[in-house]
């Protein structure tokens, strides 16, 4: 029961960010294309990005609001908080000169320093539902295996 | 229990989508929404579309100003964003 609500907890926590950043990038399409078009990534990949990261935003959301999908949303919230943390501490260890952030809503106002920790932060939180999620799975299967015995 | 997850997941959905409008609205009310302008020599010029006409590298100087009372007084010209102030060609 604890451990149900400990995943409910973290998968809201994490639709709440992701629709918060998806939903503010659309609602600023114009300055996040301009945002996007200045980081030092291949131009080719740039109006593909534009698209693929708020969409895969709200995909993410939407697999974490079903039981069904939630673990494949946790891990697809590692995988892109883990990209964002590894392009934070690039640009904090100043491998560019210079970059804009593109992020949405009210977190642009972050430093690089609090960017990291907020993106760590998020990261943890996907590995522990990770952890929950898999550990409730494997519960499942020996209360069901052990109903099949009994 | 079921309503109980159907409701709690509603409230993120609601927090994460009503946040960005909100926030949204927030950006408005600061600086930020005001026109931009940069500081070359003594004359501010408009600074135009920030990630478009210009950008403001990570630097403790001012990058943009803006125009608290653009009517009552129209000379006077307060700092808004940190950085440094560069166009985009």
């Amino acid at each position: 029961m604890k451990k149900q609500l400990l995943i409910e907890l973290f998968a809201a926590l994490l639709i709440i960010l992701f629709l918060y950043t998806s939903v503010s990038k659309f609602i600023d399409f114009r300055q996040f294309i301009g945002a996007m078009g200045n980081q030092p990534l291949p131009a080719q990949v740039k109006p593909l990005l534009v698209w693929i990261v708020p969409v895969s935003e709200v995909l993410i959301s939407l697999a974490l609001l079903s039981e069904y999908t939630r673990l494949a949303g946790f891990w697809a919230s590692l995988t892109l908080m883990s990209f964002y943390t590894i392009y934070t501490l690039t640009v904090l260890l100043h491998f560019f000169k210079y970059i804009p952030c593109s992020c949405g809503g009210i977190i642009k106002s972050l430093s690089w320093k609090q960017h990291l920790y907020f993106n760590l932060f998020f990261t943890g939180v996907a590995l522990a539902g990770i952890y929950l999620q898999r550990s409730r799975k494997k519960q499942h299967t020996i209360l069901h295996l052990k109903k099949q015995i009994v | 229990m079921r309503k109980a997850k159907i409701g709690f997941m509603a409230f993120a959905i609601f927090l994460g989508v009503g946040g960005a409008f909100a926030s949204k609205i927030k950006t408005r009310i600061d600086c930020n929404a005001d026109t931009q302008y940069y500081l070359s020599g003594s004359t501010y010029f408009p600074a135009g579309l920030y990630g478009v006409q210009y950008y403001c590298y990570q630097v403790p100087l001012i990058c943009t100003y803006y125009q608290p009372n653009p009517i009552s007084q129209p000379n006077v010209y307060n700092p808004c964003v940190i950085g440094e102030y560069e166009p985009i060609r």
